[in-house]
């Protein structure tokens, strides 16, 4: 029993950060990655009622860790509050990602 | 994995030192996880569950939760029905961990994983309340204790390995992680930003290297000896705060004094 606990317990401790750390997106949780790089977008910016403006993930998320993932759950959380029609996460190091929202059907 | 592995034993006064100092660090985190979960639960904030509708609790139980866990890390500390308290605490850190993404903390994750592995060790066989009702032992099994080794080698190891990229290695993210006080104090010193370079280099080394090192009795004390200034450094200089990294540094050491315990081959 005790070495099935043994080798249970060494291979997640062993397998699950060697996972995270050859398939998952930098910082991942759970691979003991600390400050080994960013996830978060530096800016956000959303288009809405025909202008461009800045909106601050802060407003959003309590704690900005620098492993989250934010890219499923926050642009259709910003999309609805501001009533935009375009959120755009710009990245110090790599090309903007722009996330469409969803609009309203228009009335016949 | 020699079969010793799971005959031997080691001095249970080894073990003692790793789960008062887990304890310790247990208690001095609720500050920063206190923190991270008042923050989610501001209302109108998002919250980011890994299974949707099971997430955090209401925030009238926060003070409850950090009651809880104090109180466990407490009973760890001083050794007072020991394996329970272990093993609860342990649960309550994995559920802060699991509950939503943005109240995952590695502190909190290493802490959880180390009093696990106390919970399945014998560690209040001394220094603790249980020893003295009559439950002393001079030496437990010793695997647990293997365990608790592997887990902050792995820590070291993957926490280098994750460095070695770009972004880490050029120094700028040495540079974003420094508290700015001390940022302005380096620059206005006429220090080279390259010192942010140098600084990304060797501490992802420097972690790579202390895996390596304390499984060799002969780098074991060096290793150690360079371990305590760059987790302090860590403390002093880094961001967010400074009790969360004083944690992660006390659940660090906590595994030190395993390295130069006394094993003898066993018992039954």
């Amino acid at each position: 029993m005790r070495q099935v606990a043994f080798f249970a317990i060494l291979a997640a401790q062993v397998v699950i950060p060697a996972w995270q750390l050859a398939f998952a997106v930098r910082p991942a949780r759970f691979g003991w990655q600390m400050y080994a790089g960013s996830r978060l977008p530096s800016r956000i910016v959303v288009s809405a009622g025909g202008a461009e403006r800045e909106v601050l993930a802060s407003d959003y998320l309590g704690n900005l860790r620098l492993d989250l993932d934010t890219e499923e759950r926050l642009p259709p959380t910003i999309c609805r509050r501001e009533r935009a029609v375009r959120v755009v996460y710009h990245f110090p190091d790599r090309e903007p990602r722009e996330f469409p929202c969803p609009q309203p059907p228009s009335l016949p | 994995m020699p079969a010793a592995t799971f005959t031997s034993v080691i001095d249970a006064r080894a073990l003692a030192v790793t789960r008062v100092l887990v304890g310790v660090a247990s208690a001095i985190q609720i500050v920063e996880t206190r923190g991270y979960i008042a923050a989610v639960l501001v209302p109108d904030r998002l919250t980011l569950p890994y299974v949707p509708g099971v997430g955090l609790f209401d925030a009238a139980y926060l003070n409850h939760l950090s009651l809880l866990t104090a109180s466990l890390a407490l009973c760890l500390a001083i050794g007072l029905f020991t394996r329970p308290a272990a093993l609860c605490l342990s649960a309550v850190e994995f559920y802060v961990i699991l509950a939503d993404q943005q109240t995952y903390s590695n502190h909190l994750l290493l802490l959880a994983s180390l009093a696990l592995l106390l919970g399945l060790a014998r560690s209040g066989a001394r220094y603790s309340v249980d020893a003295q009702r009559g439950k002393a032992e001079d030496f437990v099994p010793a695997w647990p204790a293997t365990l608790i080794k592997t887990q902050v080698t792995v820590a070291y190891l993957f926490g280098g390995l994750a460095k070695l990229n770009t972004a880490y290695l050029s120094g700028a993210l040495v540079y974003q992680s420094i508290r700015p006080g001390v940022r302005e104090a380096i620059l206005s010193a006429g220090v080279p930003m390259t010192v942010f370079t140098l600084l990304g280099f060797s501490s992802a080394f420097f972690e790579i290297w202390l895996a390596y090192a304390l499984w060799q009795p002969r780098r074991r004390k060096p290793a150690v000896i360079l371990a305590v200034p760059f987790h302090a450094l860590m403390v002093l200089t880094i961001m967010p705060a400074a009790a969360p990294l004083a944690a992660f540094a006390l659940a660090m050491f906590s595994a030190y004094p395993l390295f130069f315990a006394r094993y003898d081959a066993e018992t039954t």
